[in-house]
């Protein structure tokens, strides 16, 4: 039960992950960016540490919304 | 007579959902309504654990500094989401509290996947009553002061507030701040009754719950989410008869007042039925009407003075078609 739900919950979250950080003007950044966190979740496995991997997302989220609320490619809106 | 051992448990987790709900009330008074809740009680746990267990600290100042470390990281939470809009700024701290989950699991000096075990047992129903007023004076004042109404102001629009002279940005993190420490500290009382803190405490289904009795209750006055914790509290208890389908009639039940009352159980005017039998009336969230709010004047005033769009185009007709 436990296991099932933070499997879900990680699933989902990197897909809201994606899609902030990617912003919604351009559907292909989103693209570009699940890859790129998808490579950049393996190379912190590698070189740092393999207990981050579940952190790189929200890390990434946070500061990337921090810097560029509107996601990095911007919004749709603006 | 069932016997009281049975209430106590009940008693405690209710007083400290009260105060954990209301440090949310206080941070989603200025329209932030944080998904971290869970998070930022985990680290007050956390942090009075430790200092009781690894420091030898006695249990008030211990209390006292998870209170503390909540609220420095509901400013680190404030900080970061200052610029998001609505939308973003939840998701943020939802994957901040995610992030702190996933860091407390890794981190081996506050027991990783095993738990951080071993906290003495301080807190009864004395201290849960005593955390749960303190918690409640705090939001109370904070409600009626100045800063309380610029808070709703920011949360109404930020915009408007801001051309009213309201720090939009002090005003956010003071509220963040005041509601973490809240919570941090309920939450530092809750790792003194169970004993222990896990990380998957701090995750985003557990911050749910709080989200829930908020919601429930009502965001509009101080009042709702007390009413929602202790309701939502005690009902899974009231429904022990239905054994394994409480859940899902506490499940309908929710659905069922959310349909009936949207803004939640006491919305921004309280109960008619209930004020007309208790003769209670509650005290709630609306200026005087002396004190109109500024989006109605401009909106009402910029509408008279520029003629529609589509009289320029059309020649004073509006279209039929819509």
């Amino acid at each position: 039960m436990n296991v099932m739900h933070s499997l879900l919950v990680r699933r989902v979250a990197l897909c809201v992950v994606c899609m902030l950080v990617a912003g919604n003007r351009y559907f292909e950044a989103v693209i570009a960016v699940a890859l790129a966190l998808g490579i950049l979740e393996s190379l912190v496995t590698g070189y740092v540490s393999s207990s981050l991997r579940d952190a790189v997302a929200f890390f990434v989220l946070i500061g990337v919304l921090y810097l560029r609320p509107d996601g990095l490619f911007g919004s749709y809106t603006t | 007579m069932p016997n009281l051992a049975f209430f106590e448990p009940i008693a405690i987790f209710t007083l400290l959902n009260v105060a954990m709900t209301v440090g949310l009330y206080v941070t989603a008074l200025s329209g932030q309504l944080s998904m971290a809740t869970a998070a930022i009680a985990g680290v007050g746990g956390y942090a009075s654990g430790i200092l009781t267990v690894k420091f030898g600290v006695p249990f008030v100042p211990a209390v006292l500094g998870g209170a503390l470390l909540g609220g420095l990281f509901g400013c680190i939470l404030a900080l970061l989401t200052l610029k998001m809009r609505d939308f973003i700024l939840k998701l943020t701290t939802l994957a901040a509290g995610e992030a702190l989950s996933v860091l407390a699991f890794n981190w081996d000096y506050i027991g990783g996947a095993n738990s951080f075990t071993g906290i003495p047992p301080h807190t009864g129903l004395l201290t849960c009553v005593i955390v749960a007023a303190m918690s409640l004076y705090v939001a109370w004042r904070f409600d009626g002061s100045r800063l309380g109404y610029a808070a709703r102001a920011v949360r109404d629009d930020p915009l408007a507030a801001a051309s009213m002279g309201v720090s939009v940005a002090q005003v956010r993190i003071v509220t963040f701040v005041v509601g973490s420490a809240i919570i941090g500290m309920a939450g530092s009382a809750q790792a003194h009754y169970l004993l222990v803190v896990t990380p998957s405490q701090l995750g985003f289904f557990v911050s749910l719950n709080y989200i829930i009795f908020l919601l429930f209750g009502g965001l509009q006055t101080l009042a709702g989410p007390v009413l929602g914790a202790v309701l939502l509290t005690a009902l899974p208890e009231a429904l022990r008869f239905a054994n394994e389908y409480r859940l899902i009639v506490y499940g309908l039940i929710i659905v069922g007042v959310m349909l009936w009352r949207t803004d939640g159980l006491l919305g921004r005017t309280p109960l008619g039925v209930a004020r007309r039998i208790s003769g209670i009336t509650l005290r709630s969230a609306r200026l005087p009407q002396s004190m109109l709010r500024a989006e109605d004047i401009l909106s009402s005033s910029t509408a008279a003075a520029r003629p529609p769009a589509s009289a320029v185009i059309t020649g004073g007709e509006r279209p039929s078609c819509c």
